[in-house]
């Protein structure tokens, strides 16, 4: 069978990545142009400055990307680009792209779920094993996703407020920890012991999850212990808020296991770098005996190398998008491609 | 020789392709909120049905702003991405400008409606060379046209493109890297820090 190249492109956030994929599994080259100095500033991304920095660096990250691979794009398959969900005007950049190119060069362009391609991350790595429990875990998601086989998806539940990535991050922001501060909690919750009251977030019999409750808990707890004088131990709080997330998502996973009866799991998104995560899942797997697959982590945070790697899986299943592509902010649609 | 212009910096979008100095087609089409999905579509259109083929394009001509901030970033993507892959000259004009090219008076005003009173502001000189481009208000505006006395071009005035090509000839290529929309407003977090 003829290699299958492509060119991937993904700029839904503050980064502006690009990538060549070979086959959905070998990674030829990938650049990442962050802005996360930029941001910083600010306490979190701004929108229209991430737009902005968008459109200086894409022609430059496609040059870049070019000579690291020592390819040319007569040499490309296809063009895959992340359409949605994430910050609209981040994503036009990178869609107007794709489709220039695409018309440019004449090849098909192939539109991919950002989520979709953070849970093909884990492709790179090793050949998915199909069916299979995936647990997505970002700034922006918290969702569980059967896969019977490549490219079918089934959400079975997701956040109902906010993302877990921003739960941390808010935590982190009362804590006074700069941004972004979800890993900071992490290495603060491997320090300190759980000493605090706080709740799990909605532990009931569904897959869905919330942690908007969990957020407002922690941020009332910090200002009550200012208001009695009282000093807030960072490390024991984070230990506590930690450990009950973690319990929630391992727990809730877990089960999606045994009810969808599969014997892989794959943990996809930013938050899947979190050690605590890694570890309690890892354990509770091993018990298990199931095969757990974690991202490495230069591909948790947000890259084209993980929409290459879907992106041939749906060029493999015929998915293609004309010219009319458009970014799309918020699309939690899960077909059966 | 072809040109392909671009404008999508307002609701009204124009894509047209020059050959030489006459004007082959133009798509000029209102379609606020859908730049995204319509532009790249109606540049294959309209190459299309001239039997041209991307590589035919020669240069690219294309509006950076001020406009609408999305709207802008549009055409700008598709235009340094067009010219960086084909490796052809580029140029850019602003939206101002480009609407008061084909007037003839000493001086030239026209300004775009940048909401809550604000307005960007153009003003040129004969040969169209810029005096003043800028982030403005009625009383910046009213001072403008008593020390010029311009000929105040219309908002609702349909571009020259013939014109624009040819004044474009002039203009000397831009790297198609640093081709950036010109906003000539800072995003509101920045203004709040400065």
């Amino acid at each position: 069978m003829k290699d299958v190249y492509i060119l991937a492109i993904e700029s839904s956030c503050d980064e502006t990545s690009m990538s060549i994929i070979k086959n959905g599994s070998i990674e030829i080259a990938t650049v990442v142009l962050s802005q996360i100095d930029i941001h910083k500033n600010y306490g979190g991304v701004v929108p229209e400055i991430a737009s902005r920095n968008h459109i200086e660096n894409i022609t430059i990250v496609l040059e870049e990307l070019l000579t690291k691979a020592n390819m040319n794009l007569d040499d490309i398959t296809a063009v895959a680009v992340t359409y949605g969900p994430g910050l609209i005007g981040s994503l036009l950049i990178g869609v107007q792209a794709a489709k220039t190119i695409s018309l440019v060069t004449g090849k098909p362009l192939i539109p991919v779920h950002h989520i979709i391609g953070h849970i093909y991350a884990n492709n790179l790595e090793e050949r998915l094993k199909f069916p299979l429990i995936a647990l997505v875990v970002s700034g922006g998601h918290t969702e569980l996703i059967y896969m019977k086989e490549d490219y079918s998806f089934k959400k079975i539940g997701s956040t109902l407020d906010d993302a877990v990535g921003e739960c941390y991050d808010k935590v982190a922001k009362v804590l006074d920890i700069p941004y972004p501060g979800g890993p900071t909690v992490d290495k603060l919750a491997h320090i300190g012991k759980d000493t605090y009251n706080l709740p799990y977030p909605l532990d009931d019999n569904t897959y869905n999850f919330s942690f908007s409750g969990i957020k407002s808990a922690v941020i009332n707890l910090v200002h009550n212990e200012i208001q009695r004088g009282n000093k807030i131990n960072k490390e024991d709080l984070c230990t506590t808020f930690q450990n009950r997330v973690v319990t929630i998502l391992t727990k809730k996973t877990m089960r999606a296991i045994k009810e969808y009866n599969v014997k892989t799991l794959v943990v996809a998104g930013g938050v899947s770098a979190n050690l605590g995560l890694r570890e309690k899942i890892s354990e509770e797997c091993q018990k298990e005996n199931i095969h757990v697959s974690f991202p490495k982590l230069k591909y948790c945070t947000d890259n084209a190398a993980m929409i290459g790697a879907a992106g041939y899986f749906a060029y493999q299943k015929g998915v293609t998008a004309d010219l009319t592509l458009t970014a799309m902010a918020t699309d939690t649609i899960y077909k059966d491609w | 020789m072809i040109s392909l212009f671009i404008d999508t910096s307002l609701e009204d979008v124009s894509i047209a392709l020059v050959k030489d100095d006459k004007k082959l087609s133009l798509i000029h089409e209102n379609i606020p909120g859908k730049h995204s999905i319509y532009v790249t579509k109606y540049i294959d259109d309209i190459l299309k049905e001239n039997n041209l083929s991307p590589e035919s394009v020669d240069e690219i001509i294309v509006v950076n702003g001020p406009g609408s901030f999305t709207g802008i970033r549009i055409g700008v993507t598709i235009a340094k991405m067009f010219a960086y892959l084909e490796n052809i000259r580029i140029v850019t004009i602003t939206s101002l400008k480009a609407r008061v090219i084909g007037e003839k008076s000493n001086y030239l005003l026209t300004t775009i409606d940048a909401k809550h009173g604000n307005y960007y502001v153009g003003l040129y000189d004969e040969n169209y060379n810029t005096i003043e481009e800028k982030f403005s208000n009625e009383e910046e505006i009213e001072k403008l046209i008593n020390k010029f006395s311009p000929k105040i071009v219309d908002r609702e005035k349909p571009y020259n493109i013939e014109e624009i090509v040819k004044y474009s000839k002039k203009l000397e290529s831009e790297n198609p890297h640093s081709v950036n929309p010109i906003y000539l407003k800072l995003p509101e977090a920045m203004e709040k820090k400065c």
